[in-house]
């Protein structure tokens, strides 16, 4: 059984028997509710915000455990690409942003190393967000995100074609997940 | 108290305590029993399963690579999908996404032990290729 906790006092509280601080409004996951805990609850300062598991047991039910119940800092390990829109800077040019997310969908503000390739008939650099690392001006680069997680792209393409843009792991890459490309219609 | 046993509540969850939707995130390439040799080529299935070990239906970019001197392709009227490098020893491939799976075919002239080996690549999702594949060419 995991139970989920919320700090609903107005100050930073030790949690009995957890060795550790949590400040108003923080939440953790206690394995069982012991005596300290409950207390803790009757005396307003934690309250239940969520349960998984039977409470006669100390195991989870097969099944049970979603990636919105991950702490923080475990869902930042699995890092998503996400695309934005492209925008037309000319004719020839348009921008389209890469942002890292983790499996719960918020943004991962750490820079990343990615390989990133289009249509050979294209290229790419690094805008505003960003740091190149090789390929610059070229269809096959491998490039830094922002402390932000963000990585901008400069497409160049002189043809009436569609560009095709894929993300991908390479050498310094974290877990990452990049099924989802980006097409970038150019129209001279 | 370090922060470890603080949260070992989390550290016991097992894979088979993962939601299914959570589960389906992650890709696991194994690969079926390769078929009997017949002129110079062996097939063999990569099917894709979560980490709990149930089959998982989706269209995952895969590089495959296999020894120098054989050469792969998408085996006749097999599930699958080429995407770069058929008849050669380094290919890019989708897997079915009806199925999960791709029909490689290997092709070797002479005698001898072909590995294929499976990795993530441009357009791969969370895929683990840990296992990869020995076929026996007499």
């Amino acid at each position: 059984m995991l139970i989920k906790l919320r700090n609903i006092s107005n100050t930073t509280i030790d949690v009995p028997g957890h060795g550790m601080v949590l400040k108003p409004g923080a939440a953790m996951w206690a394995d069982s509710l012991t005596a300290d805990l409950q207390a803790a609850i009757e005396g307003g300062y934690l309250s239940i915000i969520d349960q998984v598991g039977d409470p006669s047991s100390g195991e989870l039910p097969d099944g049970s455990v979603t990636a919105a119940k991950l702490a923080a800092g475990l869902l930042d390990r699995y890092v998503v690409v996400d695309w934005s829109d492209p925008e037309t800077v000319n004719p020839t040019t348009q921008r389209v942003s890469i942002q890292l997310k983790n499996l719960g969908g918020g943004d991962i503000a750490d820079p990343h190393t990615l390989r990133v390739t289009c249509d050979d008939r294209a290229n790419m650099t690094v805008g505003e967000s960003g740091t190149i690392l090789s390929g610059d001006d070229s269809s096959d680069m491998i490039a830094h995100t922002d402390p932000n997680g963000k990585l901008d792209l400069i497409v160049s393409c002189d043809q009436a074609i569609t560009v095709s843009i894929a993300a991908g792991p390479t050498q310094l890459s974290p877990i990452l997940d990049c099924r989802d490309g980006c097409d970038i219609s150019f129209e001279q | 108290m370090p922060i470890q046993d603080a949260v070992s509540p989390v550290q016991k969850v097992t894979t088979s305590e993962l939601d299914k939707d959570f589960a389906d995130a992650f890709a696991v390439v194994n690969w079926d029993d390769p078929g009997a040799e017949a002129d110079d080529k062996i097939a063999v299935t990569l099917q894709l399963t979560n980490p709990v070990k149930d089959d998982l239906a989706v269209k995952e970019r895969i590089r495959l690579t296999c020894t120098t001197g054989a050469t792969m392709n998408l085996a006749p009227a097999g599930a699958g999908t080429v995407l770069s490098g058929a008849d050669s020893d380094d290919m890019i491939v989708e897997t079915d996404e009806a199925t999960g799976s791709f029909d490689l075919e290997v092709t070797n002239d002479g005698a001898g032990t072909v590995t294929v080996i499976g990795g993530a690549t441009q357009g791969s999702g969370f895929v683990h290729c840990g296992e990869s594949v020995d076929l026996t060419f007499a």
